[in-house]
């Protein structure tokens, strides 16, 4: 199976909305190397090879 | 949005963000994750937390009676995240075509509160076009204006 890079967090210091609460000790778990993301990643760019983006494409009418 | 939405807390991780859905069922930790995939680009995924293998997965219907506050919430993650990157184009496509179609009704759901910030557009039978309700669609592309 091919491995995608993921990549992960830089610093981001910009305050979330109300309702969000951060909580920076809060990293219990690497979800980077979770399988169902790594899937997810894949499809996603596996989706995105086949059909392209917007940008990428004509759209629908033009 | 016109629904309420759970409290969330972000990690430490800028690209994480978490929440509790509250139900007949009981309590389910949901996990909303944004991958970068590309320059500016980044994967929506979104899952249950499953104590059994210790992972995030989201092949199990919850069925918590809350799917319309799960979907407002997890847009709401899209404005916070939206708001720390704000070149950030968001991807999503669901795991399967029933999960594609959840993403969709929440988008048209709140399509008035979502058009407000963002510009969604989704991808049908290989073209991209501006987000329409009553379509369905294979992918959604996600950013600010």
């Amino acid at each position: 199976m091919i491995q995608y890079k993921i990549y992960m967090p830089t610093t981001v210091d910009k305050k979330h909305l109300p309702g969000i609460t951060f909580d920076p000790s809060r990293r219990e778990y690497d979800y980077s190397k979770d399988p169902f993301i790594i899937k997810k990643v894949e499809r996603a760019r596996a989706s995105i090879a086949k059909y392209g983006l917007p940008e990428d494409k004509p759209k629908r009418g033009k | 949005m016109k629904y309420s939405k759970y409290p969330i807390v972000a990690s430490n991780d800028p690209y994480v963000y978490t929440f509790f859905s509250e139900g007949p069922r009981g309590t389910i930790k949901k996990t909303v994750i944004y991958s970068q995939i590309d320059e500016n680009l980044f994967n929506l995924g979104f899952g249950d937390w499953n104590e059994e293998f210790q992972g995030l997965d989201d092949s199990s219907r919850s069925n918590n009676g809350d799917r319309d506050k799960i979907l407002a919430t997890v847009a709401f993650t899209a404005l916070d995240f939206t708001n720390q990157f704000p070149g950030a184009r968001i991807y999503a496509e669901g795991s399967t075509s029933a999960r594609t179609r959840l993403y969709q009704m929440g988008i048209a759901d709140n399509l008035l509160e979502i058009n407000e910030n963002f510009k969604v557009e989704g991808r049908l039978e290989e073209l991209w076009e501006p987000f329409q309700r009553g379509r369905n669609y294979e992918a959604f592309l996600i950013r600010r204006k």
